[in-house]
């Protein structure tokens, strides 16, 4: 143990000492305590918000305002742990405490901390904490573009947004509703929904999910080049789909000149136009069936 | 107050003093033993600031400040053993409305003080020097107990002021009445009340739990937080309203907001703000075993 340590260690503590009271309390509770609204720096422009949870569900909804607001909701304490399904407030099971010491205690909820950051119409949310699960639910202006993100015990579902969405889950679906712009939606464990108002022309989209349905509906004239893969599960449209020869889905490698081999991959890939075709639009799962449908 | 801790005796003028000195492994040991008297208009004050080694007080009967020093230094040589006997001396302070003592290191700031000036890098010195002290104070004496490595803090049955950090080692209350603040880093913070305290307290650790013992009728307004662990508590609390959004800073071109992330709950009738905050641990705030 070398004094040299003692002096780092001195000035952690001296550092975190300084952060504890750069963070105590001496705001004005002018806010709804649970919700916070915070302005993009330029509300002219379409802004874009970042959000990465590690547990929770997260909502946003697109509405005819200029500034975001965010409601955190803390899950009931006796949900934080443990195996099954999350809710935010229910019966207490008092069987489902692990620890010891705290038997014979009530677990109060913990109010989950948030930070936001703005800077250039750009807003990022972050929830600190790994054991803390927390549920937001975000207004934002309808022209927003999303970046959106979780991975345990949560659901995504965006509504009323148009813009560049990007969406991505682990353990649980997405849910898309009433959208327009580009989407990229990936989840591993889930289904993903996706209903577009409109479509970006141009854009080319991916819907993707490795243990769960894809179930696309696209406006009737959507002009695109469809890429549908489904390893086990079928695909079905309503869409007028013309697809195009299979062998364009094969693709051989042929290095028997150089002393190789040939290899022919023949991918489980059907290619297909709608509305005389347009950018491309990627829909792909493995466990699951794929429903491409026609906005009615 | 520092003036009249600098002014005060030298660790060598100690009233009775023991020393044996292995040689072989160069490890010396004594242990010497020293009565300060209160002086003058209160608040009686123990102040103690330590750099390695713990601190015990506990309350007795009688009217001044039994206090016990042992002192252990490890060398590499003979040489270092002499050093650290030069370097590493205690200053107590006596006569005064604030007694006690300070560490002092030839390179190392005592606990509670800010870095000298000077280079960061120096030589490794080649001994290592360990002052645990043990106290007695009168029960109403108000405490500012510091020390940072190998500080485990103790404190038994005192009735005043409290101010007890330490960084590297645990804090243990025991049957305290008196309200302050008690804050490490590494290691739990443990506090039994025997009364409430009256006025607002915190309770602060980064690594370990923090376990605060009320008896039954605490009337107190408590901000929890813990990132990686739990709150829990056996008393009926009601919750108050969230922190609101901390607001705004201002950083480069980001703007930044921040939420307290304390989640607040009232006992009783509500009363002086309780603090109670870890970063990897839990929060129990209980009901004092009859």
């Amino acid at each position: 143990m070398s004094i040299q340590i003692f002096t780092r260690a001195c000035l952690c503590a001296g550092v975190i000492a300084l952060c504890a009271g750069a963070t105590s309390p001496a705001a004005p509770a002018q806010q709804d305590p649970d919700r916070t609204t915070v302005s993009f720096s330029d509300p002219s422009r379409p802004g874009s918000l970042h959000l990465a949870l590690l547990t929770g569900n997260i909502v946003v909804k697109g509405a005819d305002v200029k500034d975001v607001t965010i409601e955190t909701h803390a899950r009931h304490a006796d949900t934080q742990h443990g195996p099954g399904r999350w809710r935010f407030h229910g019966p207490e099971r008092p069987d489902e405490d692990p620890e010891e010491e705290s038997r014979g205690l009530h677990r109060l909820t913990q109010q989950p901390a948030l930070n936001v950051e703005e800077q250039d119409n750009r807003m990022s949310i972050t929830v600190p904490g790994f054991n803390h699960p927390a549920d937001l639910e975000i207004q934002v202006p309808r022209r927003t573009n999303l970046e959106l993100s979780t991975v345990n015990g949560g659901d995504i579902h965006v509504e009323g947004v148009e813009g560049e969405l990007e969406v991505s889950n682990v353990n649980g679906a997405i849910t898309l509703t009433a959208v327009g712009g580009s989407v990229v939606a990936h989840t591993v464990n889930g289904k993903v929904t996706a209903a577009l108002a409109r479509v970006s022309a141009q854009k080319p989209m991916a819907f993707s999910s490795l243990n769960g349905a894809i179930d696309l509906t696209l406006p009737s004239a959507t002009k695109a080049n469809l890429k549908l893969q489904t390893d086990n599960g079928s695909a079905f449209t309503d869409f007028d789909l013309h697809t195009l020869p299979q062998s364009s889905a094969s693709v051989a490698e042929d290095t028997r000149q150089s002393g190789g081999r040939y290899r022919l991959n023949v991918n489980k890939v059907i290619y297909g136009t709608i509305n005389g075709g347009g950018p491309d639009i990627e829909v792909r799962t493995f466990n699951g069936n794929i429903y491409v449908r026609k906005a009615s | 107050m520092k003036t009249a801790i600098r002014a005060a005796l030298v660790c060598a003028a100690a009233l009775a003093s023991v020393n044996t000195t292995h040689a072989e492994d160069h490890t010396e040991h004594s242990s010497m033993k020293q009565t300060l008297h209160f002086a003058g208009a209160g608040p009686h004050t123990l102040e103690l600031r330590a750099i390695t080694g713990s601190i015990r007080v506990e309350a007795s009967n009688g009217p001044d400040v039994e206090m016990v020093v042992d002192r252990t230094v490890i060398a590499d040589t003979e040489e270092a053993l002499r050093d650290a006997d030069r370097e590493v001396i205690l200053n107590t302070s006596d006569n005064a409305a604030t007694v006690g003592g300070i560490v002092r290191e030839r390179y190392q700031p005592s606990c509670g003080e800010q870095f000298h000036d000077g280079p960061w890098y120096r030589s490794e010195p080649r001994y290592e020097v360990r002052l645990d002290f043990t106290v007695r104070v009168p029960a109403d004496t108000r405490l500012q107990l510091c020390t940072i490595n190998d500080g485990k803090v103790t404190v038994k049955g005192t009735r005043g002021e409290f101010s007890v950090r330490s960084v590297n080692g645990p804090i243990t209350m025991t049957d305290i009445t008196g309200s302050g603040e008690a804050v490490t880093v590494n290691g739990p913070v443990q506090v039994s009340f025997v009364s409430a305290p009256q006025a607002a307290s915190s309770f602060k650790t980064i690594n370990g739990d923090v376990v605060v013992s009320f008896p039954d009728g605490l009337a107190a307004d408590l901000r929890m937080k813990s990132l990686n662990g739990g709150l829990y508590t056996d008393f009926d609390v009601q919750a108050l309203p969230a922190e609101a959004l901390h607001t705004a800073q201002k950083r480069g071109g980001m703007l930044i907001y921040r939420t307290s992330g304390f989640t607040a709950v009232r006992v009783g009738n509500g009363g002086p703000g309780l603090t109670l905050q870890t970063l990897n641990g839990d929060v129990r705030v209980l009901r004092r075993a009859k």
